[in-house]
């Protein structure tokens, strides 16, 4: 991919500006000050993998960088444990420590998280003060011995290439992380998290992951930084220490490869400014913190981004991607038969069997059956309150049912959760269209791929979503933003989205409600090529006529119990469906 | 050190004062669903403006504390008018940034950190030391209580309680209801949801200067202490279940046992880390506070 060719070079050139410093700053107090920015960099590149790439905030990782600290110290100076050694206890004591944060921590969410994680940071702070037999409370540990390599002489020099090396790596990964399964993951669920299980990621596992990792990283960070000074008190683990982080990265470009790093060395750099006007580097921190989330999303690097795009755009020297994909498409005829089109779990029927839910003391759902075969339709409609949606949620897997069971074939899907049902096939679509706004239709339509565990090649990926577009008539709005779409589109992306995953079975609920009259031809032209493709459908619609035109059979839904159900032409001739939407006949004469 | 007596009169003290800052908590999420970090801050502030004014310029204490609610209730309007309502959803045109919500929870850090180093800069001594208003006190079955500590109970739970009729009976607290559960839906009907946002962050800032303005005797005007009772007053609105403005007295009351307790009892040095764990385990084992039961989400 292009930005990461790109990000791959950016880290050419940081690599040799880092390497090389030391040869231009050679005064060991330079070289010092330079580790300790390295330090802090780590830990606002491990700050950035929680709050900049999954959406999480947190102003507590003061605490795990003083984990790494203290715990590279006490195993030093109390146990005489050997430096690396050390390095590695801690940095594992603090994954631990982050594995239990993240795990109660996905209990809560948005300001809860920073919330917790700010009463994480002060208690841990506290605890070094307290626990002074081990800490040496506020008089501070002394003594902790550098990092030795085996081929170097212990010193300023060697410390700074231990740290500088560190870095590197971290970016590195970094920069990979971003073209891997997981790394798309983590910026869909970032963005919108229903759309994340929808797309069959386990949002708590991989934002625990990030956590851990995250944690870990913030601690070698931390046990570097206590082999750099040699000295470490509880002060320097504070608030403000984790704030700093958190400017750093909102500063240089939450989820970006390089922000974090640029943020850390513009905000050291100023601290040593100013380090004499007491108070100016925290103002500074809270005006950066107040104007930056608001004029730009992505920091300095998203400007430093969107500013050589247009440079090399203003060049000449390459189309925007957008354009090349609607040029490929304009073709429509050499496609399809390229594609080879294999839906999961072939024959399978999806069966809701005897479904009944409950809202508190509200009954939604009594008794309801319905059962699905591959390239079928079947259509439920019921006036406002019918229980359609609760019915759709609990096919999805966003509710458990009070009683009943939903199968797949043999297999019980009843008390599988959304993110595994799309795994297995059953791919969900919203009322309200679950996208990101702030990214391509492209990547909308991307994140569907992920649902699908056998879309290892992204070339196959990449044929199969470009089929899809082309059938759903979305090609030519690739490379728009989602969240400039009219609602009627936005509803076709979804169903998009859940098509290139190749679901066994497609829940589609109201995909005609609030769009245009126009656009209702699109929807009934996405449900046959789903149902074309050996798709299972399921749809929840208000138009009557909508769902006789696409359904194979309907279902009629009045109060949570089913009505009436059958062929379309069956269903609306029944008396008792006429009797339920229209009321009972008038004896009166309208003529 | 005090007896036992006098520690439960500072819990029913201390935990009055947290409960109005729950509340403000509470007004601004009820209306918002916004957590304003600088909410503690709004406190310091107003306490620090008052002892600055009544302490360092003699100006009589009342008129001060006037001064500092009205001066906090500004940053109140600007807060909420500049920074928050350009990223709420429903309220301006879809902004496109995929930061969501983490936009208004990093802005009101910011507001947090850039009071509390201008509160810094502004008492290059430290803390301003503040008398009580009202000295003496009464003897109730052999514990003096101050009848400054009375007078703080008194006007809490006049506030509060006031509050919460308000919008219980009023068709302000209908519109809040509707602002909170449906910003396009209430928009469509005719409600004015900037000005009732703007209303509730105002008011809340308002009520926080008042725990500010009123606690001062006790944390003396310094900045630094806004954010720890942004704390204990976010840890009381939890425990009462955030936005739900009834649960506010008695978590403010958890919390200032838990904090004074704690310190007493345990470890002195502690003192700030026990509303943190009260919060904390409310945080994971019961998210919507100790009186109310799970909330349904909506796709």
């Amino acid at each position: 991919m292009n930005g990461s060719r790109a990000a791959w070079w950016g880290l050419a050139v940081i690599g040799v500006a880092v390497l090389l410093s030391p040869l231009v700053f050679p005064n060991p107090y330079q070289i010092r000050l330079g580790s300790l920015l390295l330090a802090y960099a780590l830990l606002a590149v491990a700050l950035d993998l929680v709050v900049g790439r999954t959406g999480q905030i947190s102003l507590g990782h003061a605490a795990f960088f003083a984990i790494g600290a203290y715990g590279e110290g006490m195993l030093q100076a109390e146990y005489h444990v050997a430096p690396w050694a050390a390095l590695a206890l801690a940095v594992v004591m603090s994954a631990v420590c982050g594995v239990v944060v993240a795990g109660l921590a996905q209990r809560v969410r948005g300001p809860y998280l920073a919330m917790l994680t700010i009463g994480v940071g002060i208690a841990v702070q506290n605890a070094i003060y307290v626990a002074q037999p081990f800490t040496q409370g506020a008089m501070g540990l002394a003594g902790i011995g550098g990092l030795p390599l085996p081929f170097a002489a212990p010193g300023p020099v060697t410390t700074y290439y231990v740290g500088a090396v560190a870095l590197l790596l971290a970016l590195a990964g970094g920069i990979a992380l971003s073209s891997t399964r997981i790394g798309t993951a983590m910026a869909v669920l970032r963005q919108r998290e229903t759309l994340a299980r929808a797309a069959g990621i386990d949002v708590r596992r991989v934002k625990i992951a990030a956590f851990t990792a995250s944690a870990a990283l913030a601690a070698a960070a931390g046990a570097f930084y206590g082999t750099t000074l040699g000295f470490i008190s509880p002060e320097s683990f504070s608030m403000k220490l984790s704030i700093f982080a958190l400017v750093s990265c909102v500063l240089g470009g939450l989820g970006t490869p390089f922000g974090p790093l640029l943020g850390t060395a513009l905000l050291y750099g100023f601290q040593q400014i100013a380090a004499r006007t007491a108070q100016g580097d925290v103002l500074m921190f809270g005006v950066l913190l107040i104007v930056v989330p608001l004029l730009l999303s992505r920091g300095l690097a998203g400007v430093f981004v969107s500013l050589s795009a247009r440079i090399v755009a203003a060049l000449g020297l390459q189309a925007p991607r957008a354009q090349a994909t609607l040029a490929a498409a304009a073709r429509p005829g050499d496609k399809a038969t390229a594609v080879l089109w294999l839906p999961r779990r072939d024959g399978e029927r999806f069966h809701l069997r005897e479904i009944s839910h409950a809202f508190g003391a509200l009954r939604a759902l009594s008794g309801v059956s319905l059962e699905v075969a591959p390239g079928e339709v079947v259509g439920i409609v019921g006036p406002n309150g019918a229980g359609k949606t609760t019915l759709l949620n609990i096919a999805s897997g966003y509710y458990r049912p009070s009683s009943g069971m939903v199968l797949l074939g043999v297999t019980d899907l009843t008390r599988v959760p959304m993110h595994e049902r799309a795994r297995m096939g059953v791919v969900p679509t919203f009322q309200h269209p679950q996208l990101m706004d702030a990214s391509t239709v492209l990547a909308n339509v991307e994140a569907g791929l992920l649902a699908d565990p056998r879309a290892a090649s992204a070339k196959v990926g990449r044929l199969r979503l470009d089929d899809v577009a082309a059938d759903l008539g979305l090609t030519p709005l690739l490379g728009m933003l989602a969240g400039d779409l009219p609602y009627g589109p936005r509803k076709i992306v979804e169903v998009a989205r859940a098509l290139v995953s190749e679901p066994a079975v497609l829940l589609l609920d109201e995909p005609t409600s609030g769009i245009a009259p126009a656009d209702v031809e699109m929807v009934a032209n996405a449900i046959r090529i789903a149902r074309e493709r050996g798709v299972a459908v399921v749809l929840a619609d208000h138009r009557v006529e909508f769902v006789t035109q696409v359904c194979d059979r309907v279902v009629v839904l009045v109060g949570g119990a089913q009505l009436a159900a059958g062929r379309p032409a069956e269903v609306t001739a029944n008396p008792a469906v006429v009797e339920a939407y229209l009321g009972r006949p008038s004896q009166g004469n309208y003529a | 050190m005090g007896t036992l007596g006098d520690l439960i009169v500072q819990v029913v003290v201390i935990g009055c004062v947290y409960a109005m800052i729950a509340v403000a908590f509470d007004l601004v999420f009820a209306s918002s669903r916004v957590v304003n970090f600088a909410q503690g801050d709004f406190v310091a502030g107003a306490g620090l403006i008052a002892a600055i004014l009544a302490v360092t310029h003699g100006v009589p204490f009342g008129i001060a504390a006037l001064a500092a609610g009205v001066l906090i209730a500004l940053v109140g309007m600007v807060t909420v008018s500049a920074l928050i309502l350009p990223v709420l959803p429903g309220i301006t045109q879809r902004s496109v940034s995929d930061l969501n919500e983490m936009r208004w929870v990093l802005t009101t850090i910011g507001v947090s950190v850039t009071l509390e180093a201008i509160g810094g800069m502004l008492t290059p001594q430290g803390a301003i030391g503040v008398k009580p208003l009202i000295n003496g006190g009464v003897n109730v079955a052999g514990i003096h209580v101050p009848l400054y500590d009375i007078a703080i109970v008194v006007v809490a739970v006049a506030m509060i309680a006031g509050l919460h009729m308000l919008l219980r009976h009023t068709i302000v607290g209908q519109m809040l209801r509707a602002v909170a559960a449906d910003r396009y839906g209430s928009a469509a009907v005719g409600i004015p949801v900037r000005r009732v946002i703007v209303a509730t962050f105002v008011g809340a800032a308002a009520l926080s200067a008042l725990a500010g303005v009123l606690i001062v005797p006790f944390t003396q005007g310094s900045a630094s202490g806004g954010f720890a009772l942004g704390l204990a007053g976010f840890a009381a609105a939890t425990v009462g279940g955030l936005g739900d403005m009834r649960g506010a007295l008695a978590g403010g009351m958890v919390v200032a046992a838990a904090e004074l307790m704690g310190a007493r009892f345990v470890n002195s040095q502690m003192e700030s880390v026990f509303p943190l764990l009260v919060m904390m385990l409310i945080l994971v084992f019961r998210p919507q506070g100790i009186f109310q039961s799970g909330a349904v989400e909506r796709v």
